[in-house]
Protein backbone atom coordinates (compact mmCIF):
# COMPACT_ATOMS: atom_id res chain seq x y z
CA UNK A 1 0.00 0.00 0.00
CA UNK A 2 2.85 2.28 0.62
CA UNK A 3 3.54 4.55 -2.22
CA UNK A 4 6.13 3.28 -5.05
CA UNK A 5 8.16 5.79 -6.43
CA UNK A 6 7.80 7.07 -10.33
CA UNK A 7 4.98 4.48 -10.48
CA UNK A 8 2.63 6.27 -13.45
CA UNK A 9 -1.18 6.28 -12.84
CA UNK A 10 -3.40 6.19 -16.12
CA UNK A 11 -6.69 7.11 -15.05
CA UNK A 12 -10.33 7.09 -17.13
CA UNK A 13 -13.37 9.00 -17.60
CA UNK A 14 -15.27 7.13 -14.53
CA UNK A 15 -12.63 7.29 -11.91
CA UNK A 16 -11.99 11.14 -12.75
CA UNK A 17 -15.56 11.88 -12.23
CA UNK A 18 -15.45 9.58 -8.93
CA UNK A 19 -12.77 11.84 -7.33
CA UNK A 20 -13.72 15.39 -8.31
CA UNK A 21 -17.55 14.20 -7.52
CA UNK A 22 -16.04 12.85 -3.74
CA UNK A 23 -13.35 15.89 -3.95
CA UNK A 24 -10.79 13.80 -3.54
CA UNK A 25 -9.02 14.42 -6.91
CA UNK A 26 -6.69 17.40 -5.49
CA UNK A 27 -6.01 15.71 -2.88
CA UNK A 28 -5.10 12.05 -4.89
CA UNK A 29 -2.45 14.28 -7.32
CA UNK A 30 -1.01 15.35 -3.70
CA UNK A 31 1.08 12.05 -3.87
CA UNK A 32 2.81 13.40 -6.65
CA UNK A 33 1.96 10.23 -8.82
CA UNK A 34 2.92 10.68 -12.15
CA UNK A 35 -1.02 10.70 -13.72
CA UNK A 36 -1.80 10.50 -16.57
CA UNK A 37 -4.77 10.75 -19.06
CA UNK A 38 -5.73 10.94 -22.50
CA UNK A 39 -7.35 13.82 -24.61
CA UNK A 40 -10.87 11.72 -25.38
CA UNK A 41 -11.00 11.37 -21.73
CA UNK A 42 -10.83 14.79 -20.95
CA UNK A 43 -13.41 14.97 -23.72
CA UNK A 44 -15.97 12.97 -22.24
CA UNK A 45 -16.14 15.24 -19.01
CA UNK A 46 -18.96 17.20 -20.44
CA UNK A 47 -20.28 18.73 -16.86
CA UNK A 48 -19.25 22.27 -17.15
CA UNK A 49 -17.52 22.96 -13.52
CA UNK A 50 -16.22 19.55 -13.12
CA UNK A 51 -13.61 19.96 -17.25
CA UNK A 52 -13.37 23.17 -15.78
CA UNK A 53 -11.53 21.47 -13.10
CA UNK A 54 -9.92 19.11 -14.90
CA UNK A 55 -8.33 21.28 -16.68
CA UNK A 56 -6.87 23.36 -14.41
CA UNK A 57 -5.15 20.39 -12.70
CA UNK A 58 -3.98 19.59 -16.21
CA UNK A 59 -2.85 23.57 -16.87
CA UNK A 60 -1.09 23.05 -13.61
CA UNK A 61 0.37 19.66 -14.72
CA UNK A 62 -0.67 18.00 -11.74
CA UNK A 63 -2.05 15.65 -14.60
CA UNK A 64 -0.77 15.25 -17.98
CA UNK A 65 -2.54 14.13 -21.46
CA UNK A 66 -0.60 11.82 -23.48
CA UNK A 67 -2.05 11.23 -27.00
CA UNK A 68 0.97 9.52 -28.64
CA UNK A 69 -0.81 6.34 -29.16
CA UNK A 70 -1.06 5.54 -32.52
CA UNK A 71 -4.61 5.44 -33.88
CA UNK A 72 -4.18 1.93 -35.64
CA UNK A 73 -3.60 0.46 -32.24
CA UNK A 74 -6.55 2.51 -30.51
CA UNK A 75 -8.83 1.06 -33.35
CA UNK A 76 -6.99 -3.08 -32.30
CA UNK A 77 -7.60 -2.36 -29.31
CA UNK A 78 -11.44 -1.16 -29.65
CA UNK A 79 -11.84 -4.07 -31.99
CA UNK A 80 -10.67 -6.70 -29.28
CA UNK A 81 -12.84 -5.37 -26.94
CA UNK A 82 -15.88 -4.59 -28.81
CA UNK A 83 -17.61 -3.38 -25.62
CA UNK A 84 -15.26 -0.47 -24.66
CA UNK A 85 -15.25 2.83 -26.06
CA UNK A 86 -12.29 4.95 -27.92
CA UNK A 87 -11.74 6.52 -24.93
CA UNK A 88 -11.50 3.16 -23.23
CA UNK A 89 -8.99 2.06 -25.77
CA UNK A 90 -7.41 5.08 -25.43
CA UNK A 91 -6.48 4.54 -21.58
CA UNK A 92 -5.71 0.92 -22.37
CA UNK A 93 -3.80 1.90 -25.02
CA UNK A 94 -1.68 4.13 -22.94
CA UNK A 95 -1.35 2.03 -19.75
CA UNK A 96 0.28 -1.17 -22.20
CA UNK A 97 2.69 1.29 -23.67
CA UNK A 98 3.95 2.53 -20.87
CA UNK A 99 3.53 -0.21 -18.92
CA UNK A 100 1.41 1.58 -16.15
CA UNK A 101 -1.04 1.12 -13.50
CA UNK A 102 -4.59 1.21 -15.10
CA UNK A 103 -6.88 3.79 -12.68
CA UNK A 104 -10.66 2.84 -13.68
CA UNK A 105 -13.61 2.28 -12.13
CA UNK A 106 -15.54 0.63 -15.38
CA UNK A 107 -15.41 -3.12 -14.66
CA UNK A 108 -15.30 -4.15 -17.73
CA UNK A 109 -12.08 -1.83 -19.04
CA UNK A 110 -10.73 -3.33 -15.59
CA UNK A 111 -11.23 -6.41 -16.88
CA UNK A 112 -9.49 -5.46 -19.91
CA UNK A 113 -6.13 -4.29 -18.00
CA UNK A 114 -6.23 -7.39 -16.49
CA UNK A 115 -5.85 -9.17 -19.54
CA UNK A 116 -3.19 -7.32 -21.00
CA UNK A 117 -1.44 -7.39 -18.10
CA UNK A 118 -1.69 -4.04 -16.31
CA UNK A 119 -2.00 -3.40 -13.07
CA UNK A 120 -5.04 -2.18 -12.48
CA UNK A 121 -7.23 -0.39 -9.46
CA UNK A 122 -9.98 1.58 -9.11
CA UNK A 123 -11.88 4.42 -6.89
CA UNK A 124 -11.77 2.57 -3.52
CA UNK A 125 -7.59 1.72 -3.61
CA UNK A 126 -7.51 5.35 -4.09
CA UNK A 127 -9.06 5.99 -1.09
CA UNK A 128 -7.04 3.39 0.91
CA UNK A 129 -3.77 4.44 -0.32
CA UNK A 130 -4.92 7.99 0.20
CA UNK A 131 -5.77 6.89 4.43
CA UNK A 132 -2.89 4.42 4.40
CA UNK A 133 -0.57 7.55 4.03
CA UNK A 134 -2.70 9.30 6.35
CA UNK A 135 -3.44 12.49 4.08
CA UNK A 136 -7.01 11.55 4.69
CA UNK A 137 -8.55 10.13 8.30
CA UNK A 138 -10.25 6.79 8.86
CA UNK A 139 -13.15 8.93 9.48
CA UNK A 140 -13.44 11.09 6.04
CA UNK A 141 -12.45 7.49 4.36
CA UNK A 142 -15.46 6.07 5.31
CA UNK A 143 -17.85 8.86 4.81
CA UNK A 144 -16.02 8.63 1.13
CA UNK A 145 -16.60 5.12 0.68
CA UNK A 146 -20.42 5.85 1.76
CA UNK A 147 -20.77 8.81 -0.43
CA UNK A 148 -19.09 6.58 -3.57
CA UNK A 149 -22.17 3.96 -2.79
CA UNK A 150 -24.68 6.98 -3.92
CA UNK A 151 -22.50 8.46 -6.89
CA UNK A 152 -21.50 5.23 -8.47
CA UNK A 153 -24.47 2.97 -8.19
CA UNK A 154 -22.81 0.12 -10.06
CA UNK A 155 -20.31 -0.11 -6.99
CA UNK A 156 -20.64 -2.99 -5.28
CA UNK A 157 -21.83 -2.18 -1.52
CA UNK A 158 -20.61 -5.15 -0.50
CA UNK A 159 -16.99 -4.28 -1.44
CA UNK A 160 -17.39 -0.32 -0.38
CA UNK A 161 -18.37 -1.64 3.51
CA UNK A 162 -16.06 -4.31 2.66
CA UNK A 163 -13.21 -1.95 2.22
CA UNK A 164 -14.24 0.63 4.99
CA UNK A 165 -13.78 -2.86 7.46
CA UNK A 166 -10.38 -2.95 6.39
CA UNK A 167 -9.74 0.77 6.59
CA UNK A 168 -10.91 0.57 10.53
CA UNK A 169 -8.99 -2.61 11.25
CA UNK A 170 -5.73 -0.85 9.07
CA UNK A 171 -6.23 2.24 11.95
CA UNK A 172 -6.61 0.30 14.88
CA UNK A 173 -3.32 -1.92 14.20
CA UNK A 174 -1.51 1.90 13.16
CA UNK A 175 -2.46 3.20 16.27
CA UNK A 176 -1.60 -0.02 18.45
CA UNK A 177 2.02 0.12 16.57
CA UNK A 178 2.79 3.81 17.08
CA UNK B 1 -6.65 1.57 -42.45
CA UNK B 2 -7.69 -0.23 -45.17
CA UNK B 3 -9.72 0.71 -47.95
CA UNK B 4 -12.83 -0.61 -46.94
CA UNK B 5 -11.95 0.80 -43.65
CA UNK B 6 -11.26 4.07 -45.09
CA UNK B 7 -14.06 4.38 -47.00
CA UNK B 8 -16.46 3.48 -44.06
CA UNK B 9 -14.71 6.70 -42.06
CA UNK B 10 -15.43 8.93 -45.09
CA UNK B 11 -18.93 8.21 -45.36
CA UNK B 12 -19.36 8.38 -41.60
CA UNK B 13 -17.48 11.64 -41.51
CA UNK B 14 -19.68 12.95 -44.23
CA UNK B 15 -22.45 11.71 -42.26
CA UNK B 16 -21.72 13.88 -39.19
CA UNK B 17 -20.87 16.77 -41.16
CA UNK B 18 -24.74 16.74 -42.86
CA UNK B 19 -25.71 15.85 -38.80
CA UNK B 20 -23.98 19.42 -38.12
CA UNK B 21 -25.54 21.13 -41.25
CA UNK B 22 -21.74 22.26 -42.46
CA UNK B 23 -20.45 22.15 -46.28
CA UNK B 24 -16.71 21.04 -46.23
CA UNK B 25 -15.63 25.05 -46.14
CA UNK B 26 -17.49 25.63 -43.21
CA UNK B 27 -16.05 22.83 -41.15
CA UNK B 28 -12.61 23.40 -42.72
CA UNK B 29 -12.95 27.11 -41.17
CA UNK B 30 -14.59 25.34 -37.42
CA UNK B 31 -11.47 23.63 -37.15
CA UNK B 32 -9.55 26.62 -37.42
CA UNK B 33 -8.11 24.94 -41.08
CA UNK B 34 -6.25 22.51 -39.04
CA UNK B 35 -7.13 20.88 -42.62
CA UNK B 36 -8.26 22.35 -45.79
CA UNK B 37 -11.62 21.70 -47.38
CA UNK B 38 -9.82 19.63 -50.13
CA UNK B 39 -8.11 17.25 -47.76
CA UNK B 40 -11.92 16.57 -45.79
CA UNK B 41 -12.91 16.09 -49.19
CA UNK B 42 -10.35 13.13 -49.54
CA UNK B 43 -11.05 11.82 -46.38
CA UNK B 44 -14.90 11.55 -47.16
CA UNK B 45 -14.16 10.06 -50.36
CA UNK B 46 -12.05 7.58 -48.41
CA UNK B 47 -8.79 8.76 -50.42
CA UNK B 48 -6.80 9.60 -47.40
CA UNK B 49 -7.11 8.61 -43.49
CA UNK B 50 -6.33 11.81 -40.92
CA UNK B 51 -4.46 11.67 -37.66
CA UNK B 52 -5.89 10.87 -34.17
CA UNK B 53 -5.11 14.66 -33.73
CA UNK B 54 -7.25 15.78 -36.47
CA UNK B 55 -9.94 13.31 -35.78
CA UNK B 56 -10.02 14.78 -32.50
CA UNK B 57 -10.76 18.47 -33.94
CA UNK B 58 -13.63 16.73 -36.16
CA UNK B 59 -15.31 14.77 -33.54
CA UNK B 60 -14.92 18.07 -31.22
CA UNK B 61 -16.48 20.29 -34.17
CA UNK B 62 -19.03 18.56 -35.19
CA UNK B 63 -20.04 17.46 -32.09
CA UNK B 64 -19.64 13.86 -31.97
CA UNK B 65 -17.98 11.18 -30.02
CA UNK B 66 -14.79 9.33 -31.76
CA UNK B 67 -16.74 6.34 -31.47
CA UNK B 68 -18.92 7.42 -34.23
CA UNK B 69 -16.28 7.87 -37.08
CA UNK B 70 -14.86 4.11 -35.80
CA UNK B 71 -17.99 2.29 -36.11
CA UNK B 72 -15.97 -0.45 -39.01
CA UNK B 73 -19.76 -0.52 -40.65
CA UNK B 74 -22.27 2.33 -42.94
CA UNK B 75 -25.89 1.31 -43.05
CA UNK B 76 -27.12 1.58 -46.57
CA UNK B 77 -30.97 3.04 -47.07
CA UNK B 78 -32.31 1.11 -49.73
CA UNK B 79 -35.25 3.27 -50.45
CA UNK B 80 -36.64 5.92 -48.72
CA UNK B 81 -40.71 7.51 -48.51
CA UNK B 82 -41.58 10.25 -47.31
CA UNK B 83 -44.49 12.44 -45.55
CA UNK B 84 -43.04 15.65 -45.80
CA UNK B 85 -43.96 19.47 -46.85
CA UNK B 86 -42.18 20.66 -49.79
CA UNK B 87 -40.67 23.24 -48.28
CA UNK B 88 -38.20 21.32 -45.92
CA UNK B 89 -35.06 22.63 -46.12
CA UNK B 90 -32.28 19.65 -48.08
CA UNK B 91 -30.19 20.48 -45.00
CA UNK B 92 -32.98 19.54 -42.36
CA UNK B 93 -33.77 16.38 -44.30
CA UNK B 94 -30.41 15.59 -44.52
CA UNK B 95 -29.62 15.75 -41.44
CA UNK B 96 -32.77 13.80 -40.30
CA UNK B 97 -31.78 11.13 -42.04
CA UNK B 98 -27.96 10.74 -40.71
CA UNK B 99 -29.65 11.02 -37.06
CA UNK B 100 -31.85 8.15 -37.91
CA UNK B 101 -28.90 6.12 -39.01
CA UNK B 102 -26.64 6.85 -36.36
CA UNK B 103 -29.63 5.60 -34.08
CA UNK B 104 -30.02 2.88 -36.19
CA UNK B 105 -26.28 2.34 -36.22
CA UNK B 106 -25.77 2.35 -32.25
CA UNK B 107 -29.19 0.29 -31.47
CA UNK B 108 -27.29 -2.39 -34.19
CA UNK B 109 -24.32 -2.40 -32.30
CA UNK B 110 -25.76 -3.00 -29.06
CA UNK B 111 -27.54 -5.94 -30.76
CA UNK B 112 -24.94 -7.54 -32.09
CA UNK B 113 -22.95 -7.37 -28.53
CA UNK B 114 -25.51 -9.25 -26.86
CA UNK B 115 -26.40 -11.58 -29.84
CA UNK B 116 -29.37 -9.91 -29.23
CA UNK B 117 -29.95 -9.06 -33.17
CA UNK B 118 -33.93 -8.53 -33.79
CA UNK B 119 -34.61 -10.14 -37.20
CA UNK B 120 -37.71 -8.37 -38.78
CA UNK B 121 -39.73 -10.73 -41.34
CA UNK B 122 -42.74 -9.49 -42.97
CA UNK B 123 -45.97 -11.41 -42.81
CA UNK B 124 -47.47 -10.34 -46.13
CA UNK B 125 -44.65 -10.13 -48.63
CA UNK B 126 -46.46 -12.28 -50.75
CA UNK B 127 -50.43 -10.51 -50.60
CA UNK B 128 -50.54 -8.19 -53.67
CA UNK B 129 -52.31 -5.41 -52.80
CA UNK B 130 -54.97 -4.51 -55.19
CA UNK B 131 -57.61 -2.57 -53.01
CA UNK B 132 -59.14 -1.79 -49.89
CA UNK B 133 -60.05 -5.67 -49.25
CA UNK B 134 -56.12 -6.56 -49.35
CA UNK B 135 -55.42 -3.96 -47.01
CA UNK B 136 -58.08 -5.05 -44.40
CA UNK B 137 -56.55 -9.12 -44.97
CA UNK B 138 -52.50 -7.84 -44.69
CA UNK B 139 -53.65 -6.36 -41.33
CA UNK B 140 -55.58 -9.18 -40.07
CA UNK B 141 -52.66 -11.64 -40.97
CA UNK B 142 -50.17 -8.63 -39.30
CA UNK B 143 -52.74 -8.63 -35.99
CA UNK B 144 -52.23 -12.79 -36.06
CA UNK B 145 -48.47 -13.04 -36.84
CA UNK B 146 -48.23 -10.46 -34.56
CA UNK B 147 -49.77 -12.40 -31.81
CA UNK B 148 -51.80 -8.75 -31.33
CA UNK B 149 -55.16 -10.75 -31.11
CA UNK B 150 -58.19 -8.06 -31.32
CA UNK B 151 -57.42 -5.93 -28.29
CA UNK B 152 -55.59 -2.17 -28.50
CA UNK B 153 -51.79 -1.55 -29.03
CA UNK B 154 -51.11 0.18 -25.85
CA UNK B 155 -47.81 0.91 -27.05
CA UNK B 156 -47.30 0.83 -30.58
CA UNK B 157 -43.72 1.56 -30.82
CA UNK B 158 -42.66 -0.41 -28.55
CA UNK B 159 -44.55 -3.65 -30.50
CA UNK B 160 -42.97 -2.63 -33.57
CA UNK B 161 -39.83 -3.08 -32.24
CA UNK B 162 -40.68 -6.19 -30.58
CA UNK B 163 -41.22 -7.54 -33.83
CA UNK B 164 -38.01 -6.25 -35.44
CA UNK B 165 -38.86 -2.82 -36.53
CA UNK B 166 -36.94 0.38 -35.58
CA UNK B 167 -38.56 3.13 -34.61
CA UNK B 168 -36.53 6.68 -34.49
CA UNK B 169 -38.46 9.65 -32.65
CA UNK B 170 -37.97 13.52 -33.46
CA UNK B 171 -39.51 16.40 -32.47
CA UNK B 172 -38.97 18.73 -35.74
CA UNK B 173 -41.46 21.59 -37.15
CA UNK B 174 -44.22 19.98 -38.87
CA UNK B 175 -42.52 20.31 -41.95
CA UNK B 176 -41.95 16.65 -42.09
CA UNK B 177 -44.83 14.18 -40.42
CA UNK B 178 -42.85 10.27 -40.71
CA UNK B 179 -40.26 8.68 -43.05
CA UNK B 180 -40.56 5.13 -43.71
CA UNK B 181 -36.72 3.42 -44.61
CA UNK B 182 -36.03 0.23 -46.21
CA UNK B 183 -32.30 -0.86 -44.54
CA UNK B 184 -29.93 -3.05 -46.93
CA UNK B 185 -30.11 -6.70 -44.98
CA UNK B 186 -31.33 -4.68 -41.88
CA UNK B 187 -35.09 -4.38 -40.30
CA UNK B 188 -37.19 -1.39 -41.39
CA UNK B 189 -36.77 1.82 -40.12
CA UNK B 190 -39.19 4.22 -39.23
CA UNK B 191 -38.81 8.20 -38.43
CA UNK B 192 -41.82 10.22 -37.02
CA UNK B 193 -41.64 13.59 -35.88
CA UNK B 194 -44.17 13.73 -32.55
CA UNK B 195 -43.73 17.58 -31.68
CA UNK B 196 -47.29 19.34 -31.17
CA UNK B 197 -49.30 15.86 -32.57
CA UNK B 198 -51.81 14.05 -30.63
CA UNK B 199 -50.83 10.44 -29.96
CA UNK B 200 -53.81 9.41 -32.07
CA UNK B 201 -52.05 11.26 -35.70
CA UNK B 202 -48.48 10.17 -34.57
CA UNK B 203 -49.59 6.48 -34.13
CA UNK B 204 -51.34 6.55 -37.42
CA UNK B 205 -48.61 8.28 -39.39
CA UNK B 206 -45.97 5.16 -38.27
CA UNK B 207 -48.45 2.78 -39.65
CA UNK B 208 -48.86 4.80 -42.53
CA UNK B 209 -45.17 5.11 -43.22
CA UNK B 210 -45.23 1.30 -42.68
CA UNK B 211 -47.58 0.29 -45.30
CA UNK B 212 -45.55 2.14 -47.79
CA UNK B 213 -42.62 0.30 -46.68
CA UNK B 214 -43.78 -3.42 -46.74
CA UNK B 215 -47.22 -3.39 -48.25
CA UNK B 216 -46.63 -4.84 -51.75
CA UNK B 217 -49.10 -2.69 -53.75
CA UNK B 218 -49.74 -4.25 -57.23
CA UNK B 219 -48.29 -2.22 -60.37
CA UNK B 220 -51.72 -0.54 -61.11
CA UNK B 221 -51.57 1.13 -57.45
CA UNK B 222 -48.43 2.21 -57.38
CA UNK B 223 -49.03 4.35 -60.64
CA UNK B 224 -52.29 5.80 -58.76
CA UNK B 225 -50.69 7.68 -55.94
CA UNK B 226 -53.45 9.30 -54.52
CA UNK B 227 -55.41 5.83 -54.03
CA UNK B 228 -51.84 4.36 -52.77
CA UNK B 229 -51.66 7.04 -50.18
CA UNK B 230 -55.37 6.49 -49.08
CA UNK B 231 -54.66 2.47 -49.16
CA UNK B 232 -51.97 3.73 -46.82
CA UNK B 233 -54.23 5.85 -44.56
CA UNK B 234 -56.49 2.34 -44.75
CA UNK B 235 -53.80 0.08 -43.52
CA UNK B 236 -53.08 2.02 -40.60
CA UNK B 237 -56.49 2.49 -39.94
CA UNK B 238 -57.17 -2.01 -39.71
CA UNK B 239 -53.90 -2.50 -37.84
CA UNK B 240 -55.40 -0.29 -35.33
CA UNK B 241 -58.65 -0.93 -34.89
CA UNK B 242 -60.13 -4.75 -36.07
CA UNK B 243 -63.01 -4.37 -38.13
CA UNK B 244 -64.31 -7.15 -35.61
CA UNK B 245 -63.92 -5.18 -33.43
CA UNK B 246 -65.59 -1.91 -34.66
CA UNK B 247 -68.47 -3.38 -35.44
CA UNK B 248 -69.11 -5.03 -32.10
CA UNK B 249 -68.80 -1.55 -30.79
CA UNK B 250 -70.65 0.42 -33.75
CA UNK B 251 -73.25 -2.83 -34.11
CA UNK B 252 -72.75 -4.82 -37.49
CA UNK B 253 -75.88 -3.29 -38.79
CA UNK B 254 -76.03 -0.13 -41.25
CA UNK B 255 -76.42 3.01 -39.21
CA UNK B 256 -77.90 6.25 -40.13
CA UNK B 257 -77.14 8.33 -37.74
CA UNK B 258 -74.07 7.82 -35.10
CA UNK B 259 -73.27 10.30 -31.71
CA UNK B 260 -69.81 11.96 -31.31
CA UNK B 261 -70.22 9.90 -27.92
CA UNK B 262 -69.90 6.60 -30.03
CA UNK B 263 -67.10 7.77 -31.70
CA UNK B 264 -65.14 9.30 -28.71
CA UNK B 265 -65.27 6.44 -26.48
CA UNK B 266 -63.90 3.93 -29.76
CA UNK B 267 -60.82 6.43 -30.22
CA UNK B 268 -60.10 6.57 -26.71
CA UNK B 269 -59.71 2.56 -26.30
CA UNK B 270 -58.35 1.89 -29.51
CA UNK B 271 -56.06 5.32 -29.97
CA UNK B 272 -57.18 6.07 -33.58
CA UNK B 273 -59.03 9.21 -35.17
CA UNK B 274 -62.23 9.52 -35.10
CA UNK B 275 -61.85 10.84 -38.86
CA UNK B 276 -60.33 7.54 -39.66
CA UNK B 277 -62.94 5.67 -37.45
CA UNK B 278 -65.43 7.33 -39.48
CA UNK B 279 -63.79 6.84 -42.99
CA UNK B 280 -63.54 3.11 -42.16
CA UNK B 281 -66.74 2.71 -40.92
CA UNK B 282 -67.65 4.00 -44.82
CA UNK B 283 -65.48 1.81 -46.46
CA UNK B 284 -66.92 -1.33 -44.59
CA UNK B 285 -70.56 -0.10 -45.84
CA UNK B 286 -71.75 0.86 -41.78
CA UNK B 287 -72.59 4.38 -43.12
CA UNK B 288 -73.11 6.13 -46.86
CA UNK B 289 -70.91 7.84 -48.90
CA UNK B 290 -73.12 10.93 -48.40
CA UNK B 291 -73.37 10.44 -44.46
CA UNK B 292 -69.51 10.31 -44.48
CA UNK B 293 -69.19 13.78 -46.21
CA UNK B 294 -71.87 15.07 -43.77
CA UNK B 295 -69.48 14.05 -41.15
CA UNK B 296 -66.43 15.29 -42.37
CA UNK B 297 -68.23 18.81 -42.70
CA UNK B 298 -69.71 18.79 -39.64
CA UNK B 299 -66.45 18.28 -37.98
CA UNK B 300 -64.31 20.88 -40.26
CA UNK B 301 -66.66 23.16 -39.14
CA UNK B 302 -66.92 22.37 -35.62
CA UNK B 303 -63.21 21.43 -34.39
CA UNK B 304 -60.88 22.62 -37.63
CA UNK B 305 -59.32 20.65 -40.10
CA UNK B 306 -56.85 19.40 -37.86
CA UNK B 307 -58.23 18.75 -34.57
CA UNK B 308 -61.42 16.75 -33.09
CA UNK B 309 -63.14 15.80 -30.20
CA UNK B 310 -61.84 13.17 -27.49
CA UNK B 311 -58.40 12.03 -26.33
CA UNK B 312 -56.36 9.33 -26.24
CA UNK B 313 -54.40 9.25 -23.07
CA UNK B 314 -51.45 6.03 -24.05
CA UNK B 315 -48.00 6.28 -24.09
CA UNK B 316 -46.11 6.05 -27.08
CA UNK B 317 -42.08 5.37 -26.44
CA UNK B 318 -39.89 2.92 -26.90
CA UNK B 319 -37.96 1.70 -24.30
CA UNK B 320 -36.05 -1.83 -25.72
CA UNK B 321 -32.94 0.71 -26.86
CA UNK B 322 -32.37 1.14 -23.29
CA UNK B 323 -33.50 -1.51 -22.01
CA UNK B 324 -30.08 -3.51 -23.96
CA UNK B 325 -28.13 -0.86 -22.96
CA UNK B 326 -28.71 -1.75 -19.22
CA UNK B 327 -28.45 -5.52 -19.73
CA UNK B 328 -25.00 -4.85 -21.49
CA UNK B 329 -23.89 -2.87 -18.44
CA UNK B 330 -25.26 -5.24 -16.35
CA UNK B 331 -23.81 -8.07 -18.02
CA UNK B 332 -20.09 -6.18 -18.40
CA UNK B 333 -20.74 -6.45 -22.00
CA UNK B 334 -20.17 -2.63 -22.67
CA UNK B 335 -18.07 -0.09 -20.33
CA UNK B 336 -20.22 3.20 -18.95
CA UNK B 337 -18.05 4.81 -21.51
CA UNK B 338 -19.32 2.66 -24.06
CA UNK B 339 -22.75 3.32 -22.75
CA UNK B 340 -23.04 6.99 -22.81
CA UNK B 341 -20.82 6.64 -26.91
CA UNK B 342 -23.99 4.54 -27.56
CA UNK B 343 -26.88 6.69 -26.02
CA UNK B 344 -25.65 9.84 -25.91
CA UNK B 345 -26.16 10.10 -22.20
CA UNK B 346 -23.81 11.44 -20.00
CA UNK B 347 -20.63 9.36 -18.02
CA UNK B 348 -22.34 10.48 -14.74
CA UNK B 349 -25.81 9.75 -15.30
CA UNK B 350 -25.23 6.64 -16.79
CA UNK B 351 -22.96 5.75 -13.45
CA UNK B 352 -26.25 6.92 -11.68
CA UNK B 353 -28.53 4.61 -13.29
CA UNK B 354 -29.24 1.45 -10.09
CA UNK B 355 -28.35 -1.70 -11.94
CA UNK B 356 -31.25 -4.25 -11.50
CA UNK B 357 -31.05 -7.30 -9.43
Amino acid sequence: MAKEDNQILVKDACIIIDLIELDLLKTFLLMHYDVITTSAVVSEITDETQRLYLESCIAKELIKTEDNGTLMDIMNLKEKYRGLSYADATVLEVAIRKSSTLLSADKLLRKAGIKEKSIVHGTLWIIEILHYNRIITCEIASEKIKKLILINKRMSSELCFSTIRKIEKEETAYHLNK
Amino acid sequence: MKTEQLEIFGARLKSARMIAGLSLRELSDKIDNEVTKQSLSKYENGQMQPTSKVLQSLAKALNQKIDFFLLNSFTQFESISYRKKQDLPKKEEEAILERARAYYENYSEIEIILGAKSKFINPVSELIINGYEDVEQAATILRKEWDLGLQPISNLIEMLESVGIKVYVIEHSDKIDGVSIDVENGSPLVIINVADKPLERIRFTILHELAHSFLRFSEAIKSDSKLLEKLCHYFASCLLLPRTKLLEMIGGKKRTYIQIEELKSIKNFFGISIRAIVYRLKQIGIITENYHKRWSIWLNKTYGSKNEPGSYLGVEKSYRFMQLINRALSEELISISKAAALTGVNIQDIKRIEPVG
